[in-house]
């Protein structure tokens, strides 16, 4: 029987030459008993932990590999035997990738020397149809007694040519030859898609490709009958030659965190503890409660036996320093919420509102590392980066990697124009592909696009987006996930540049560290974050008095009162359209329900149906019933409705008898679940089975599966949950109590959240905020405050609401105006020295009629305005007075909206209201007047538009006239007919039924309207109309 | 015998770029001469009505590309009716109608119908000018006599316009910048200069034309028409506007004089009548050269060349008998003229004696002529030059599509990697393609198209009795192809039959897998 180990394998991972998964060419090779399969991406390992993954629980072995070029056109694979050589062969990939542009590598023999001279690492050769034997005898030289002449036999018509030629190279060399297969692909099927990939890569449409695409599909994963027939004999012998002397697994990898946390002479343990103790006296001046203490002693115990004392320890180190430098930070994630965390200072999570076991977070049987995410203010997050840079090098810590797939509109452009369709039509279908599910093209997106379905290219076209759908794309960096080691970081995983200058990335990303249990921080970047410390900060400039997140009266019921009136813009997670939507149903009383509240209005829990059975049993409509004592446990907290993922791991555990480590790989199936489909239904099985031996009924373990699916990715962790409750309510507190810090906070923290400047100018005015508009005297860059009448604050807008006025022009305005009052225009200009750009946004904001009177007049004169020069600078010409008609109030709300975004004068609609009633269209604070079910017809500036995945084709609009918001619930059979309107109105007309729940209004569509162009006849009402 | 005019004819006219920057950049602007009056003619919707793939009948729009994305251009009737308007987003009318026709612009034919009118406008005016891909103006002052008013002047246009299915607007104004502008905004003839500024005032900026920037920057200050411009001081209009578009409006309402010169692009005739019927060969060879020597000397004067040429014998009573020679680029080459002239007289039967003899060039375009040396006798003919003589003259004998040559193709299946080119002194560089047919072995002559090979059992016997398989050689699969709805699955062997000859047979994947003979090696 014919034994083989395919040793040259390429994985998608070679962006754009692969045709097939790492996990699919694991899963062949074993099929079509291969003894052992390298996976050698091109200068890369990026694609190994997932073959690594997939090759566990198959008979084949899985080796570590990656082919190069070099410098002078040598291509080599370079094999790894044991952990000391995977390291080199790791350090030269990232020598390779650090040397150049993202994307690309290089390298040369000199690297190759240094790198893998003197490790143990097996080379294979792969000559060109002339070997250059100089080549060969270097490679001999230096690598003596590890390299291999790779004879790959492609059936192009010279195979025995060229195995005549190569036997006689390796014959003169002294190097044994060995057979090996080029595989790209893991089926001959994917021929068209690796041509196609070639034509991507190129750049060029296929048929003009030419030789550059490989002449047939023999670049596959071939049977042993057909490899037998091919090769020689003694060369798919020498395969397992080379398979055997490889003693290497990924699960050997294990690294150390950094032990220079820990001062000379103290144990981690002890060093750990002290730190927690310190805590401890800081936490609680008074004595700490009994019961916590225990807690203490049972976490400590715990971090110790399984050695994630440097985890905390670093985690500690880079929030003390974020403390430092007044960095807000708040530590979430499964380990976070613990009272070790809480008392080194990682989370303000109390652990007396919470009930949480350590072992939840912490299990010593999944052996899974402990996960913080910490979250900073967005905008100082870089410190922090730079910081651990700083302080572990380069070589010790990188960011992990996010892998960017192919999704369906990236998918159609490339294949789109590879097949060489026009790009009118690509765009077309590409862009119909807006709001689709993004796995599936449509027959009818595809008619939409002006193709036809029956043509044999659109076929094509179809058939290799769907294939290359889900294809990895290329490295980007991920978010924040920090790995941080004790040695050199590149030979556990090569390192790369990432796109950004001064960052850096490996090449793995958060799942493939999960999956090899190594650890990571996530240093992420948290926009509420700064708009608190901003808010306090101007509390303090204002009223003089220090503030923080631990200062706040907990729990107080005026906070609470205004969250059930869903008056929440600007607050912390639940200023959504859904999370409005529900406050005043949820009516939130504490901080738990807080922390229910933002992990139960996710996709999550809505597609999985837990939200009105939730409702209802709050609301004492349904009784709390529990199936048996043990979930009663569980689901107390939640009235027997699973609304975190925790809670659904302990139920599979105690309800189906998983054990802990089953559970966590059903947590990462919901996730896989969500990606690409497929993969539960193993776990139904097990689930449904347990559950009915156990005594549940069918009825409970099917609900219980569908509330696991609609989880998926969506599901929130309680533990993230509980810190982001936090700070929903410090915000709310902020908002309730002062209002005008908190607007101008968050003004100054734009973009982030859900709303735009002008919705948070008209929340601040309704809060009873006076709001003063951008003055050049006054204003500074950003929004501040100032005393009003009644030594109350009131917000002064900032030049940084100007939209196009540069920070270097804001600066220019401040400096100049300490000097001087401004005369005229001209003169502000002159001291200024604003370039047009600044000056132009400056007066169509209107910001400069305090010293020319009307825009009109104002941009007249800075238009075509020269720099006087120093011999005429005295002289002023006198030019003709130009007759410019002052601006209508309808032409300074545009122009407000156009350069500012918003407008402090009357609500544009306001000017539009007699046509409008002209019309029958209604206020939108009538229709909250209305009965349920009546019919009206109203009609709104477009603020949001929204469609969930979770909603089942629902499109929810939000609309603004003069007298308030208004939601729209648009489902898809009008949102399908209208769609143009539905995408494209600004000012949308909506004829509906008002749909009331308790205090929540929305108007369901019946059909939509563009009134649009009433907006262009704006500008002509004049000032007095009414 | 008498010699005829040796004249230039005017058939094309040249888009000045805008109307605006010949005037801006001439040098003396002269008060306007008061006696003149401008049609502007506007064909809105020319770039769908001239477009060859245009049926009415279909919800139809011509796009162009702009910034990544197409926009709409025109749209036609069934089109506007269900809110396709110009300037949409292509995507967003595909939104709109799914059976929606797109067509790309396509500027040959529209420029052609646009000149063909402009041409017969002639016929009223020589001041014809072209403004735009769907503007010209006319000059008609001094016609109006003549053709019996502005209205009947503008009824022929209009039929003329009407005979190519086009929309057309028409304006008169007296001056050129007013008739435009006021046709872009479709109003009514102004026939005094008094009445201009009143009738110009009311118009929207957009007519003008003017950059999108310009026109932003105006609007900006509250200024929507004309006449808000006109309203503006002077001088403050020049420091913030520019002065050209000051000269504009005063040109516009007639302060200085618009001559919008109609420049035309030249082919050149020159027509040579006899005193009686001509039937002698020798002769008309002699008067051909002569012909040539005075266009040749044309030529060179104006330093254009000629790329074709029409010979035209005139015939009593019947029909002229034209000889249309084309050459390989354009020239000035008097000896080249001739040969091709002379080969072509030998060849031609006319069917009547002659009484005129015309050459007819081509459009003349600008060439460089090459160093010449002071004394040209005996100058030996460039390589290259004695190539483009050969193949003229051979396409001059055999036709022109008869003589082509071949080009590779970068290509894995045999069939289709090379091709007939007729594009003769297109270099091939030596191309991938020629060094791969190299080193795989292929045969230099491949069969029209494969035959098959009857009576070979599916597995090739490696000693048939007809011929037997070359071991040496292959087999070399070739499976690609799948993109163009051509896809090949073949396992090609070199085989030597009973003859001697080397043969190229492949096994085909497909079907019965039959056996095929592709090509015979030499």
């Amino acid at each position: 029987m014919l034994r083989y180990a395919e040793l040259h394998c390429l994985s998608n991972f070679s962006f754009l030459r692969g045709a097939s998964h790492p996990e699919e060419q694991v899963k062949r090779a074993a099929e079509l008993g291969y003894e052992a399969l390298a996976l050698t991406d091109e200068c890369s390992l990026a694609g190994v932990v997932r073959a690594h993954a997939a090759s566990r629980k198959l008979s084949i072995q899985l080796i570590i590999g990656s082919e190069f070029k070099l410098a002078n056109d040598l291509r080599i694979i370079v094999l790894a035997t044991d952990r000391e050589s995977y390291g080199a062969l790791s350090a030269f990939i990232s020598c390779g990738r650090r040397s150049t542009d993202k994307g690309s590598y290089y390298l040369n023999t000199n690297d190759a020397m240094k790198y893998l001279g003197s490790s143990d690492n097996l080379i294979l050769w792969l000559p060109t149809e002339k070997p250059n034997l100089k080549q060969g005898k270097w490679l001999k030289e230096c690598f003596s007694g590890r390299v291999w002449l790779a004879a790959e036999l492609l059936v192009n018509g010279r195979d025995q040519h060229l195995l005549k030629i190569w036997t006689k190279t390796a014959n003169t060399l002294g190097i044994p030859i060995v057979a090996s297969g080029n595989v790209h692909m893991h089926r001959r099927e994917r021929q068209m898609l690796q041509d196609t990939l070639t034509a991507i890569r190129l750049k060029i449409p296929l048929e003009k490709v030419g030789f550059r695409l490989y002449p047939n599909a023999e670049h596959y994963l071939r049977s042993l009958e057909t490899l037998a027939r091919s090769y020689p004999e003694s060369l798919l012998k020498e395969t397992l030659v080379i398979a055997e002397r490889i003693d290497f697994s990924l699960d050997e990898l294990r690294y150390e965190y950094p032990h220079e946390l820990v001062p000379v002479g103290e144990t981690l343990t002890g060093h750990l503890r002290g730190l927690t103790e310190d805590g401890v006296r800081w936490r609680w001046p008074q004595g700490a409660p009994g019961k916590v203490l225990t807690l203490i002693e049972h976490e400590l115990k715990l971090i110790s036996e399984l050695n994630y004392e440097p985890y905390f320890l670093t985690v500690h180190d880079i929030v003390q320093f974020a403390r430092g430098k007044k960095i807000l930070c708040q530590g979430r994630g499964s380990a976070a919420n613990s009272v070790v965390c809480y008392c080194l200072g990682i989370t303000e999570v109390d652990p007396k509102h919470m009930d949480f076991l350590m072992e939840r977070f912490i299990s010593k049987e999944r052996n899974q590392p402990p996960d913080i995410d910490v979250d900073f203010e967005h905008e100082r997050r870089e410190e922090v980066i730079q910081y651990i840079y700083e302080k572990y090098s380069r070589e010790r810590a990188a960011l992990a990697a996010t892998v960017i797939s192919y999704k369906s509109r990236s998918a159609i452009r490339d294949v789109g124009k590879a097949l060489g369709l026009e790009n009118i039509q690509i765009d077309a279908l590409a862009k119909s592909m807006q709001w689709s599910d993004g796995c599936q093209v449509g027959w009818e997106r595809v008619r939409e696009a002006g193709l036809d379905p029956d043509s044999p290219t659109v076929r094509h076209l179809l058939f290799l987006v769907s294939a290359l759908i889900g294809f990895p794309r290329h490295l980007s960096q991920h978010v924040g996930g920090f790995v941080i080691s004790q040695s050199k970081l590149n030979e556990l995983v090569p390192i790369e540049n990432a796109a950004m200058s001064n960052r850096t990335v490996i090449q793995w990303d958060k799942n493939d560290l999960e999956e090899l249990g190594l650890l990571k921080v996530d240093i992420l970047g948290l926009g509420i974050l700064s708009a608190i410390r901003r808010s306090f900060d101007l509390i303090h400039g204002f009223y003089g008095r220090e503030t923080s997140m631990d200062d706040l009266p907990t729990e107080d019921p005026v906070v609470y009162e205004m969250i059930s009136r869903a008056d929440t813009i600007g607050v912390f997670q639940i200023e959504s359209r859904a999370q409005m939507a529900m406050l005043p149903r949820l009516r939130p009383r504490c901080y738990y329900d807080l922390v229910i509240e933002v992990a139960l209005i996710r996709p999550g829990p809505i597609q999985g149906n837990m939200v009105h059975p939730y409702l209802r049993r709050r609301d004492g409509k349904e009784p709390i019933t529990y199936p048996s004592s043990q979930i009663e446990e569980i689901l107390r907290r939640t009235l027997g409705v699973p609304i975190f993922q925790e809670q659904v791991m302990k139920l599979a555990v105690v309800a189906a008898g998983f054990t802990p480590g089953e559970a966590d790989q059903l947590r990462r199936a919901m996730t896989a679940w969500r990606r690409c489909g497929g993969g539960l239904d193993l776990f139904e099985k097990r689930l449904t089975k347990g559950m009915l031996e156990r005594g549940y009924t069918g009825k409970f373990a099917d609900r219980i599966f569908s509330q696991i699916k609609g989880f998926g990715e969506y599901g929130f962790p309680e533990s993230h949950a509980a810190s982001f409750a936090l700070l929903v309510y410090v915000s709310a507190w902020l908002k309730c109590y002062e209002p005008a810090a908190f607007f101008c906070a968050l003004l100054n923290s734009q973009p982030m959240g859900f709303y735009a400047p002008a919705q948070l100018i008209r929340a601040a005015k309704k809060d009873g905020v006076e709001i003063r508009r951008v003055d050049i005297y006054e204003s500074n860059w950003d929004s501040t405050l100032e005393s009003d009448a009644h030594s109350k604050p009131a917000l002064r807008l900032g030049l940084r609401i100007v939209k196009g006025l540069s920070v270097a022009g804001g600066e220019k305005i401040i400096a100049a105006r300490y000097k001087c009052q401004f005369v005229d225009l001209q003169d502000f200009a002159g001291q200024t020295k604003l370039d047009d750009k600044d000056l132009k946004a400056l007066v169509s904001s209107g910001t400069l009629e305090s010293l020319t009177g009307n825009r009109y007049r104002a941009l007249w004169e800075i238009a075509g305005l020269q720099k006087p020069t120093s011999l005429f600078a005295q002289i002023h010409v006198p030019e003709g007075i130009p007759l410019l008609k002052a601006p209508t109030e309808g032409q300074s709300i545009v122009m407000d909206y156009r350069h500012l975004g918003f407008t402090l004068g009357r609500h544009p609609l306001e000017l539009l209201r007699g046509s409008l009633l002209a019309m029958h269209i209604e206020q939108s604070s009538k229709v909250t007047e209305l009965r349920h079910g009546a019919l009206t017809y109203v009609a709104g500036l477009v603020i949001t538009r929204q469609r969930p995945s979770s909603a089942a084709g629902v499109t929810f609009v939000t609309i603004e006239d003069e007298t308030g918001y208004l939601n729209l619930v648009i489902w898809e059979r009008v949102a399908k007919s209208q769609r143009t309107i539905l995408l494209g109105a600004t000012l949308l007309g909506v004829r509906g039924r008002v749909q009331k729940e308790g205090n929540v209004v929305h108007v369901v569509a019946h059909k939509l309207y563009d009134h649009s162009t009433l907006l262009d006849s704006l500008p002509a009402q004049s000032r007095d109309f009414h | 015998m008498t010699r005829s005019i040796n004249s230039l004819s005017l058939l094309t006219g040249e888009t000045s770029s805008s109307p605006s920057d010949s005037a801006s950049q001439s040098p003396g602007w002269r008060k306007f001469h008061k006696n003149q009056l401008w049609i502007a003619v506007l064909l809105p919707n020319i770039s769908l009505e001239s477009h060859p793939d245009y049926d009415p009948n279909e919800i139809t729009v011509v796009v162009e590309p702009e910034e990544g994305h197409h926009r709409v251009v025109v749209a036609n009737k069934d089109a506007l009716e269900i809110g396709i308007n110009r300037d949409l987003k292509l995507s967003t009318a595909y939104a709109l109608s799914s059976t929606l026709r797109v067509l790309k612009r396509y500027p040959d034919s529209e420029r052609a119908i646009l000149e063909a009118i402009a041409r017969r406008a002639r016929k009223i005016t020589p001041v014809v000018s072209l403004v735009s891909p769907q503007e010209f103006l006319i000059e008609v002052q001094g016609s109006l006599k003549l053709f019996g008013g502005l209205r009947a002047i503008k009824k022929a246009l209009q039929t003329e316009c009407e005979c190519y299915r086009l929309t057309v607007s028409l304006c008169a104004a007296p001056t050129a910048l007013a008739a435009l502008w006021l046709v872009r905004h479709r109003s009514e003839d102004v026939r005094t200069i008094k009445k201009l500024v009143g009738n110009l005032g009311v118009l929207p900026l957009k007519v003008t034309g003017w950059p999108e920037r310009t026109q932003l920057t105006l609007r900006s200050m509250g200024l929507q028409t004309i006449g808000d411009c006109l309203r503006l001081p002077r001088d403050g209009f020049i420091r913030c506007i520019g002065r050209e578009y000051l000269l504009q409006l005063d040109r516009s309402l007639g302060e200085y004089d618009s001559s919008l010169e109609f420049r035309p692009s030249q082919s050149l005739s020159s027509t040579f009548e006899f005193m009686d019927e001509v039937t002698d060969p020798a002769v008309l060879s002699r008067v051909g050269e002569n012909l040539i020597q005075e266009l040749v000397k044309v030529l060179r004067k104006r330093q254009v060349g000629v790329a074709s040429f029409d010979i035209v014998f005139q015939h009593l009573h019947r029909l002229a008998t034209v000889e249309r020679i084309n050459l390989l680029g354009p020239t000035q080459d008097q000896e080249r003229f001739l040969r091709l002239f002379l080969d072509r007289l030998e060849r031609v039967i006319l069917p009547a004696p002659v009484v005129a003899l015309a050459l007819r060039t081509g459009q003349a375009e600008v060439v460089v002529a090459r160093n010449m040396t002071l004394f040209s006798n005996g100058v030996r003919l460039q390589p290259i030059d004695a190539i483009e003589n050969l193949i003229e003259r051979l396409r001059g004998r055999f036709g022109a599509t008869h003589v082509f040559g071949i080009s590779f193709i970068e290509e894995h299946r045999p069939e289709v990697a090379w091709s007939k080119s007729l594009d003769l002194l297109v270099r091939q560089n030596k191309s991938a393609a020629l060094s791969f047919s190299l080193t795989h072995q292929r045969p230099l002559w491949l069969l029209p198209s494969p035959i098959p090979v009857p009576g070979v059992p599916n597995d090739f016997p490696h000693c048939h009795r007809q011929a037997i398989l070359l071991s040496k050689f292959g087999p070399e699969r070739i499976e690609a192809g799948w993109w163009s709805g051509k896809k090949v699955s073949r396992d090609y062997y070199m085989a030597l039959n009973n003859k001697g000859q080397r043969l190229w047979i492949y096994k085909d994947h497909y079907g019965a897998q039959n056996w095929y003979l592709h090509g015979i090696f030499s």
